[in-house]
């Protein structure tokens, strides 16, 4: 379903991402680890196809970024720093625009059903510009999640979430993985990220220093080699 | 494609009718404009029978209230965009990036048209002046003039929107690029309909169309690598 | 990339062109026509005539070289583009300024719009400056890709604009009407040959600047890194 092939990214003079090989199968929770300027933004913005990789390729449901950027976008749904959210526009004219963008069929119903999944329905005529960080978080990944997309590409998504939100959000994503999605999500906190994942990746320095199954490391071992390995990093 | 930049365009529609931000700058900058040159040109008051002196002096007027005030309206096409983030938003999009060109350029062309509409009504009240009967050929021409300058004006305002001089180098580039191609020959088009020459308005129109077409021609290629990181 | 080298072929190029120039000019104080012409408005022509065709050329490398950089991505076009710019704004300037030097001296005025070719230069010249504004005004990925596109847009349009100006304007100063010696177009073949070489150099110099400048920035990237 993702596929990585020698991906590289150059800025400036510099790395970022070095040659990077990974093999995602359908139905995968992925989580991508890693200290801060690893490379994880910049990887997930090659593959939500904002940026354009220096060398190699990756491939989404079969098509490449580079030639195939369009048939990327369209099976894939993003949740990235940016809310990507109209502050002034409604709960539903939000989802609306977007519906319409990607082409989802009964718009409405399906509004309404995504909404009511991430509790927001109460909200649903409210500007966002009023939402609390939490429910902004949780519209964005409506928005993402409006087109029913084969992979989901989610750049730290629990940020500023209290637990409630985080169990909903949680719970959404492996509902989505259980339903055949395939899930690529960064973050910092290794102890969630055992919990949620299927499989932990860890990307130091622009390169993939680990990747392993959950069922394969218990929760402390894990943590503590992330530890290391962190702190190891220039 | 239609129905992404329809959407785009709806998108903007919803924005403006909840803030009125683009509207009412575009409308008071007008408005300025046109009381400045009442003012201006107290000495040169505009005569309904003066046809040469009118005909000569309205059309610039006009046309400078519609370049800036138009300029206004383009400048939050996409400055908006870029400044709340949403920009990636439209680029996720699994849509021809010249669908947002498209719906840009749709919402652009229906404020700017509003606003040029109700200034040719502005200046007929503040300078008393019934255009010598010709509203129709005076509001086809500003129709066309003004497709034709945000049909480029979309494009270069997406280039400038990440620029930090941006509130500058808008207006620059978008001199550079109009002011010989669409306000000139809009400005000579409308003098002409005044003075009921049809003929030499009509070179000028027809030029004007033809720019038309060739910026939505370079914006179809060119667009891509506007957007794209 | 071996500049000392260069820097030497540079220094032949400049002296070869000093000396074409000073032909030049003994040249043509050997030719003054009798009767029409005022001898200091004459000389400026001279000099007119290849800067403002260096001016259009220039503008033709920046549009050249804006296609091969969309096209190939590579940094040395955007290079190209950005050195001839910069160029350009100075030949232009000088291009404007001689012109309405020997219009005052010819005409009585320093500045008409009546002339097509005189605004389509002025458009030349605010192309330039807005092109260079723009590269001004973006840091980063984006400066390249950017400038390129305004670099082809703004190419297109200046002889659009001369196209509208076709129906209001009367012809540029009407130089077949203008005594002209036959030895006198072999001197402005050698000016205009004298000036593209001086272009060319002078366009050589600000690359070479250009490259240097992107050399440090990458040492400076290094040493942040290592900090």
């Amino acid at each position: 379903m993702l596929e990585l092939r020698d991906l590289s990214k150059k800025y400036g003079g510099k790395f970022a991402l070095k040659r990077l090989n990974l093999n995602v199968p359908p139905g995968q929770l992925c989580i991508l680890l890693g200290p801060n300027g690893a490379g994880k933004s910049t990887l997930l913005r090659i593959l939500c196809t904002l940026t354009r990789p220096s060398g190699g390729d990756a491939l989404i449901s079969n098509h490449s970024v580079i030639e195939e950027p369009t048939d990327v976008r369209r099976s894939i749904g993003a949740v990235l720093h940016e809310m990507l959210l109209y502050e002034d526009l409604t709960a539903a004219e939000n989802l609306r625009f977007y519906s319409r963008l990607y082409g989802v069929p009964s718009e409405e119903k399906r509004i309404d059903d995504m909404l009511a999944r991430l509790n927001l329905l109460h909200r649903k005529n409210d500007r966002v510009g009023d939402f609390s960080r939490g429910m902004k978080q949780r519209m964005s990944i409506a928005r993402a999640l409006i087109s029913s997309p084969k992979v989901l590409l989610l750049d730290e998504p629990f940020t500023g979430l209290d637990v409630k939100s985080k169990d909903q959000v949680s719970s959404m994503l492996t509902e989505a993985v259980t339903g055949g999605a395939t899930i690529l999500m960064t973050a910092h906190d290794p102890d969630m990220a055992h919990d949620l994942g299927h499989r932990l990746l860890v990307l130091v320095d622009g390169k993939l220093q680990y990747d392993r199954q959950k069922t394969s490391v218990s929760k402390t071992d894990f943590v503590s080699e992330y530890k290391r390995m962190a702190g190891a990093a220039p | 494609m239609m129905r992404e930049a329809m959407a785009v365009a709806w998108k903007d529609f919803r924005l403006e009718l909840r803030t009125r931000e683009r509207l009412s700058s575009m409308i008071i900058f007008s408005l300025m404009v046109m009381v400045s040159f009442r003012f201006a040109f107290s000495f040169f008051a505009v005569h309904a029978d003066d046809p040469a002196r009118s005909s000569a002096l309205v059309p610039p007027i006009l046309w400078i209230a519609f370049f800036f005030a138009g300029m206004l309206g383009l400048a939050p096409a996409f400055s908006k965009e870029t400044d709340a983030g949403t920009l990636n938003g439209l680029l996720l999009a699994p849509a021809d990036r010249f669908a947002i060109y498209l719906g840009k350029l749709f919402s652009s062309l229906v404020f700017i048209f509003a606003v040029s509409l109700s200034s040719i009504f502005f200046f007929a009240i503040f300078f008393n002046y019934d255009y010598a009967g010709q509203w129709a050929g005076v509001i086809g021409v500003t129709l066309l003039g003004t497709l034709a300058y945000a049909s480029i004006g979309v494009t270069v305002s997406a280039l400038s929107s990440t620029a930090k001089t941006r509130d500058v180098l808008l207006p620059l580039l978008l001199i550079t690029v109009t002011l010989f191609t669409v306000v000139v020959p809009s400005i000579n088009a409308t003098s002409n309909i005044l003075t009921n020459d049809y003929d030499a308005a009509m070179t000028h129109v027809r030029y004007v169309i033809a720019f038309t077409l060739i910026s939505f021609v370079l914006s179809y290629f060119l667009f891509d690598e506007v957007l794209e990181d | 990339m071996n500049w000392g080298k260069r820097h030497d072929t540079a220094l032949h190029v400049t002296l070869l062109v000093t000396l074409l120039l000073l032909a030049y000019l003994s040249a043509f104080v050997a030719y003054v026509p009798s009767g029409t012409w005022d001898m200091g408005s004459f000389r400026m022509f001279f000099y007119h005539i290849p800067i403002a065709w260096t001016a259009y050329l220039s503008f033709g490398i920046v549009f050249v070289a804006s296609i091969a950089f969309l096209k190939t991505r590579s940094q040395k076009w955007d290079m190209v583009a950005a050195s001839s710019a910069e160029v350009g704004v100075l030949l232009t300037t000088l291009a404007l300024l001689t012109g309405a030097l020997w219009s005052k001296a010819q005409n009585g005025y320093y500045w008409t719009w009546d002339d097509a070719k005189l605004f389509t230069t002025f458009i030349l010249w605010m192309a330039y400056v807005a092109y260079v504004a723009l590269r001004a005004g973006i840091r980063g990925e984006a400066k390249a890709r950017l400038a390129a596109v305004f670099g082809i847009i703004s190419f297109v349009f200046v002889p659009l604009s001369f196209f509208a100006s076709r129906f209001m304007t009367s012809l540029h100063t009407n130089l077949t009407s203008y005594p002209f010696p036959r030895e006198n177009v072999a001197i402005l073949v050698l000016g205009v040959i004298a000036f593209t070489i001086l272009f060319a150099s002078l366009l050589r110099l600000r690359l070479g600047l250009e490259k240097i400048t992107a050399q440090v920035e990458v040492v400076k990237e290094g040493m942040e890194e290592s900090t």
